[in-house]
């Protein structure tokens, strides 16, 4: 939150930032899952670099090759007999691409719907609760299958479609948030003063809801992944030939009797960014609360 | 008394809260927080405001803030009618009209720095730029007996009286005319209450500021107020200069307040009027006087007819059937001709 007020002051005493950083440092859980999200985050990003293959490369001759048994493909290939273990690398991106993005449209919709609601309240914030529990009563994955069988899959629309319930979390907990902090005094301090409402709402009282938001969003992201390997997994999800890691469990259904790799490797994957992620997040909780201590 | 137009000026001013019961909605009943209010508070004094807890003295206070917006009535601010004012007119009032809350816990924002909450005023209205902001801030908290370097620190690391000075430098940043002290001292210690009382009184003369000072403690109210009215169920009962409503209380009400007050030579002793009873609850207000039926001098009248502010000479205001001027044999004559002009 850098702005002109900032000028010239020096940050020496300890803030809550200090504090949170120590907390979440000297918890070994959170530390491992932060390494864990970092792992994963670095093959994402840096995939092109340390994936041997292409991705979508298919070498007809080495089809469905054991994996540890040949040093150029390490974990084997798959059905077609593209690279397993770079597709795997390849999966991570597509992981993180999709949960990332799914989270930040719910945050950027549900933040702003969730801090107006409770902010002005009255008709708006009935309206709103109306939607929100409207939304609540869909079962979340039956609603995306059912906007992916609209509009085509891909990977555009598994975002889309897991955007569309995603805010309603992140709205119903920004709305609770800002129910309790629009009635605390500094808040109409700020309005007595005559600092705008926005400035009131998305500065002043934002700060204090951040926590819960930022919890509630390195939960949902081990979520959204789940989400998006299930619906995949169901061949409802991304399309050949991007890599994901619950197709590539999905497809290898068929071969797992004798080919377990290709159902094993995939699964480990979604597992330890799925443990990373909600290491963290319980690791930040606790972090970001002062009133928590071992 | 030919007196100059009041600094501040409410008329008939009302706040009921609805009681909501059913998801849908449905008023099932109102909570008359504020309830018919006249008051006037000249330029350059303190107007004491005293009650019991949830007789809507806090309420008033926002209502003449314009944080919450009343249900009927009118407020007046130097002459101009600020009760429907919106947008950058209602900005430049909102400068003029400054609050100092009771909590100085959650009266101040947790996440920002002294300097932040201080200069938020200053850089809204562009009361200052760039470098001059910190100096002005510098200032502020001077002023309020804070050390400069308090500046870079974040609320958690003061104390109460600290923390109450740091909103006093807040209401202050934006140079008002008048200020709503709402209880500033309630939540204090004894020996730190008197420090805040003394810097808001230097504050009040060095800067010529008009006070309404709300609190529920009638020894502070005494020490700084000019004029004090009394509050119960949301109506003022009672509106004098200080030296005659503590030396002659006139309305049972007061009477009984002002008895309550420990006295502290223990050989002076003085009748003590014991309230029975609790304060109605304020969704469910009594018929005629809403003090009837906690009020030691109750006549049949009471019970029915609903008491008026009436003047009852030397600027003194009382709401109270015994107290009608001498000669007006009718209790309550019409109930519109008696506003404030004291």
């Amino acid at each position: 939150m850098a702005d002109d007020l900032d000028d010239g002051i020096d940050f020496e005493h300890r803030s809550f930032w200090n504090d949170a950083s120590r907390r979440f440092c000297r918890n070994r859980l959170a530390v491992t899952g932060l390494a864990i999200v970092g792992l994963v985050a670095f093959l994402a990003i840096f995939a092109d670099f340390l994936a041997p293959f292409p991705y979508d490369h298919a070498y007809f001759d080495k089809v469905l090759l054991e994996p540890f048994q040949h040093p150029d493909h390490p974990l084997g290939t798959d059905e077609v007999g593209r690279d397993y273990l770079s597709r795997l690398i390849y999966g991570a991106r597509t992981s993180l691409t999709v949960s990332l993005l799914v989270q930040a449209i719910a945050v950027l919709i549900g933040v702003p719907v969730g801090a107006l609601s409770g902010y002005f309240g009255g008709r708006l914030d009935f309206a709103v609760s109306r939607v929100i529990d409207v939304m609540t009563a869909f079962p979340s994955l039956l609603f995306a299958i059912l906007i992916i069988s609209v509009l085509d899959g891909g990977l555009p629309t598994i975002i889309i479609a897991l955007s569309i319930t995603g805010w309603i979390g992140i709205a119903r907990l920004t709305r609770a948030q800002f129910l309790t902090l629009r009635e605390q005094e500094y808040a109409l301090a700020a309005k007595a003063l005559g600092v705008p409402s926005s400035k009131i709402i998305f500065h002043d009282l934002l700060l204090n809801a951040l926590t819960p938001i930022l919890v509630a969003v390195s939960f949902g992201i081990p979520g959204t992944i789940f989400a998006e390997a299930g619906l995949s997994f169901i061949g409802l999800g991304i399309n050949d030939p991007l890599a994901s890691w619950g197709k590539m469990v999905g497809v290898s259904n068929a071969y797992v009797r004798v080919y377990w790799h290709l159902a094993l490797f995939p699964t480990i994957a979604i597992a330890m960014t799925m443990l990373g992620f909600s290491f963290l997040g319980d690791g930040l909780r606790d972090a970001l609360d002062p009133k928590y201590e071992e | 008394m030919a007196e100059p137009t009041p600094l501040l000026t409410t008329v008939g001013l009302t706040k009921h809260f609805a009681v909501n019961k059913s998801r849908w909605g449905k008023e099932i009943g109102q909570v008359r927080a504020v309830d018919g209010i006249s008051l006037a508070v000249h330029s350059g004094e303190t107007l004491g405001i005293v009650g019991e807890s949830g007789c809507g003295k806090t309420t008033l206070g926002r209502l003449i803030l314009r944080l919450i917006e009343p249900t009927s009535g009118q407020i007046s601010f130097a002459g101009t009618n600020i009760s429907d004012m919106s947008g950058v007119k209602m900005r430049a009032i909102r400068r003029k009209i400054q609050i100092i809350f009771q909590d100085p816990y959650s009266s101040l924002n947790p996440r920002m720095t002294v300097h932040k909450i201080v200069a938020q005023g200053i850089v809204t209205h562009g009361l200052a730029k760039g470098k001059a902001v910190g100096e002005r801030v510098a200032q502020l908290l001077e002023m309020v007996g804070l050390p400069a370097n308090a500046a870079r620190r974040y609320p958690h690391e003061f104390s109460g009286g600290q923390r109450q000075r740091i909103g006093i430098a807040r209401a202050l940043a934006v140079e008002p005319e008048f200020i709503v002290a709402d209880e500033p001292v309630s939540a204090l210690d004894v020996s730190v209450q008197a420090q805040i009382v003394n810097l808001l009184q230097d504050i009040q003369s060095e800067m010529g500021l008009t006070f309404m000072f709300i609190a529920h403690d009638l020894s502070v109210v005494r020490h700084i107020s000019d004029r004090v009215a009394v509050m119960y169920l949301g109506k003022i009962v009672e509106l004098a200069s200080k030296e005659a409503l503590y030396s002659d209380p006139s309305h049972p009400y007061t009477r009984a307040l002002l008895s309550a007050v420990p006295v502290t030579n223990p050989k002076k002793r003085r009748e003590r009027i014991i309230l029975t009873g609790d304060i109605p609850n304020p969704a469910d207000i009594p018929s005629g006087c809403p003090f009837h039926p906690r009020c030691a001098e109750r006549q049949v009248q009471c019970e029915t007819t609903v008491p008026q502010l009436t003047d009852i000479g030397d600027g003194r205001q009382v709401a109270c059937l015994l107290r009608q001027p001498a000669a007006s044999s009718p209790p309550a004559k019409s109930p519109q001709a008696k506003e404030e002009q004291d």
